[in-house]
């Protein structure tokens, strides 16, 4: 035993002194000049009358110092927050007055004391609305109306779908898979779209695979060990509150990036937005009840359902308008995900009694899978963007 | 968006999760809203940063100054001073016996300040970028040394008449090495030189060119006589500009101005060395000029306020002001003026 432990020791202490010994090979080209990593992300931009502001962050390996700015081919000044010097992680906030012109297009070159480009385009400028508290009630608004009422008016299929017999229902489940899968992969896509906004070294994609992962066997240990819900003759209530939580995670996300584009002004929030999101949002609580549809669940269940799956695209609507960050964002989207895997393996399950795969596949259910993806399909073109 | 149908109750169980949003709001209002007086900027803790877009004109200008750190190394001349510098050359007796105006010029590779915080790894004729005036008078012999400092090869070619081996261009000198170009001084007027090794737009705007000034016999009428020479600066090497200038440093003489005096005959020698861009121009403002291309006539061809010359074209530029202030000259091409070919001259 005590061999083993010095030979633990031994090793541990050679590999300190290694790590304070090591300095730099000097004699090939990879000192700081010859690489030129420099990294810059315009975060978020504000357009005021006469003025721009931005947030920048450093994700590269490297101090970037900045020299000058370049606004559509004429040299610019500004003000910086702090100092021209943007540490590796750091951020900075800068102040440009121009008297821009709407929707004519702002193209943002900021040239480094290395001569490294880092250029942005605003193709659409508008006026960005500054967020106040006085926007809190448009937010709520906005995820009542985009999460909580589409919900509730897919939990009021109940009373239809209670009176469906053992194949419809099975149909209806499978239905549900092809919502939840559909929503899931939607998810994916999403998340891989914003990781270009985000800087390399916060490697959104490990994050974001991680998220889902962790997600997927953290809410399969917790039904695992029964802690969702203690009631075990209740197990398909059980299910709809997992759907819900998935469901609810994918709608915190999905508020995010509608709070964000909202307070960012790069979408028009018109109309047919909302009711584009609302009705694809109604499927979502189609979704929620069918694993109960045929069976009796106190009223109380359905509302708490319902704040499950839509509330939190109220709090993802007023964090995203307020301090929205695409990072978040990402993570968001992959716990939903997982969150949504790890409900359709449940579903699955619940199907068949622990034979995942055994006699599910049947033509019924393959065409309700198709159903569920189409109808999410058909909604989701009215919020295309 | 707006619904009444909202009871307070859930409002209000809303609330508790937007804490933490709301926690920053205050935070997000203060920096947006536009301070009325810039100045207050810096009391935020905002600090001034780039170049400011026609500097001592904009009202808004309050705290900038591009501060451009004067170069340390040798030979080194601030665009101020090289406006006036001209290199006459040593006068020699040559071996055999010839008087020979003799100029020494080296080819230096040399990181040079062109903005705040920013500099460019140029190849440069004794140091600067452009390269030092030569002036001799119609007829002189002339002897330049030329030496190359430089890990690269170059050459020395001059506009103007001379023998075949004399023109700088199948002559290649190697790194460290050397060549003497000597021919006569003709004919009288303005012609710039610049290397002439392949791939030829690389060696031009890395920074070798300058200007021979080649006075006639009988010396032009007294005049303050001033050297412009137009030429751009690609930074990150794509093959386009991301600053103009005359004489090495964006905004230079806007930044501080060239003082003249009332009724002073002034005498520009303007030469357009700016590589990437088909043309460059130059536009005097509340006056007019007479314009002598190539200086090789001793009458004017045209009297105007705004002239044009594509790369390796030149001329000369003569005029006064009669009235007092400052007047601004710049490229009438607005994209060059706005990014740095801009200057003022300050008329007392």
């Amino acid at each position: 035993m005590k061999l083993k432990y010095s030979l633990s020791l031994v090793s541990s202490l050679s590999l300190i002194i290694i790590l304070l010994m090591y300095t730099p090979p000097t004699n090939i080209s990879l000192n700081e000049d010859n690489l030129q990593l420099e990294s810059l992300t315009f975060e978020k931009t504000i357009l005021e009358p006469g003025s721009i502001t931005i947030d920048l962050v450093n994700g590269g390996p490297s101090t970037v110092s900045l020299s000058q700015i370049i606004i559509n081919d004429s040299l610019w000044s500004g003000y910086i927050s702090d100092s021209e010097q943007i540490p590796r992680l750091g951020k900075a906030k800068l102040f440009i007055p121009y008297d821009w012109v709407k929707n004519e297009p702002i193209h943002i070159t900021l040239l480094s004391s290395k001569s490294i480009k880092f250029e942005h385009v605003i193709d659409n400028p508008v006026i960005t609305p500054i967020i106040g508290v006085e926007h809190l009630s448009n937010f709520i608004m906005l995820g009542i109306y985009v999460g909580i009422i589409p919900v509730f008016i897919g939990l009021l299929w109940f009373p239809f779908l209670s009176k469906i017999d053992y194949k419809k229902y099975n149909f209806l489940l499978s239905i549900t898979i092809g919502l939840l899968l559909f929503l899931g992969f939607n998810s994916i896509v999403e998340a891989m779209e914003l990781m270009e906004f985000v800087p390399l070294a916060f490697q959104s994609s490990t994050i974001f695979v991680f998220s889902i992962l962790i997600s997927f066997l953290v809410l399969q240990m917790l039904t695992e060990k029964n802690i969702v819900t203690s009631n075990k003759e209740k197990p398909f209530l059980r299910i709809s509150y997992m759907i819900a939580l998935g469901i609810g995670l994918h709608n915190l996300s999905e508020g995010l990036a509608i709070g964000s584009a909202y307070s960012l002004a790069n979408i028009a929030l018109g109309t047919f937005l909302v009711i584009g999101f609302t009705l694809h949002n109604v499927t979502e609580g189609v979704a929620i009840i069918s694993p109960i549809s045929t069976k009796k669940v106190k009223f109380k269940n359905l509302i708490f359902l319902g704040i499950l799956g839509g509330g939190p695209t109220i709090v993802g609507v007023i964090v995203g308008g307020f301090a929205y960050t695409t990072f978040w964002a990402i993570i968001f989207l992959g716990i939903g995900a997982g969150a949504i895997f790890q409900v359709i393996y449940e579903i699955l399950k619940s199907i068949n009694h622990d034979q995942i795969f055994k006699n599910w596949i049947t033509p019924t259910n393959v065409l309700g899978l198709i159903v569920g993806a189409l109808i999410m399909y058909l909604t989701g073109l009215l919020i295309a963007v | 968006m707006k619904s009444k149908k909202i009871h307070r109750r859930d409002i209000i169980k809303i609330l508790g999760t937007a804490g933490i949003a709301l926690a920053s709001a205050p935070f997000i209002n203060k920096v947006n809203s536009i301070p009325e007086n810039l100045d207050s900027m810096t009391s935020l803790g905002m600090k001034p940063i780039g170049t400011p877009p026609m500097h001592g004109i904009d009202p808004n200008d309050v705290s900038f100054k591009n501060s451009v750190p004067p170069r340390q190394n040798p030979g080194f001349m601030s665009p101020m001073e090289f406006l006036t510098h001209f290199d006459y050359g040593k006068i020699i007796t040559d071996s055999d016996g010839e008087i020979k105006r003799e100029f020494n010029l080296n080819v230096i590779p040399q990181e040079i300040n062109i903005a705040h915080n920013l500099s460019y790894p140029a190849w440069t004729f004794n140091g600067i970028v452009p390269g030092p005036t030569l002036r001799a008078t119609a007829g002189d012999k002339i002897k330049i040394n030329l030496g190359n400092g430089d890990s690269h090869s170059h050459t020395l070619h001059f506009h103007g008449v001379h023998p075949a081996d004399m023109d700088g261009v199948f002559e290649i000198i190697p790194p460290g090495g050397n060549f003497t170009y000597e021919f006569i001084a003709e004919p009288f007027g303005l012609f710039p030189y610049h290397c002439h090794v392949l791939p030829l737009s690389k060696h031009i705007s890395k920074g070798l060119y300058g200007t021979l000034i080649i006075d006639p016999k009988k010396p032009r009428s007294k005049a303050k006589e001033l050297v412009m020479i137009m030429n751009g600066f690609d930074m990150d090497f794509d093959g386009e500009n991301e600053f103009y200038t005359v004489n090495g440093i964006p905004n230079y003489y806007a930044e501080n101005p060239i003082n003249l005096k009332l009724n002073e005959q002034i005498r520009i020698y303007l030469v357009n060395m700016t590589e990437f861009d088909l043309i460059n121009s130059f536009h005097l403002h509340a006056n007019m000029f007479y314009y002598y291309p190539n200086g090789t006539m001793l009458s004017p061809s045209e009297f105007t306020d705004t002239i044009m010359q594509c790369q390796g074209m030149r001329g000369i530029i003569e005029f006064k002001y009669d009235k007092p202030g400052k007047f601004l000259f710049h490229a009438h091409q607005s994209e060059f003026a706005e990014l740095g070919w801009l200057g003022i001259f300050n008329v007392e």
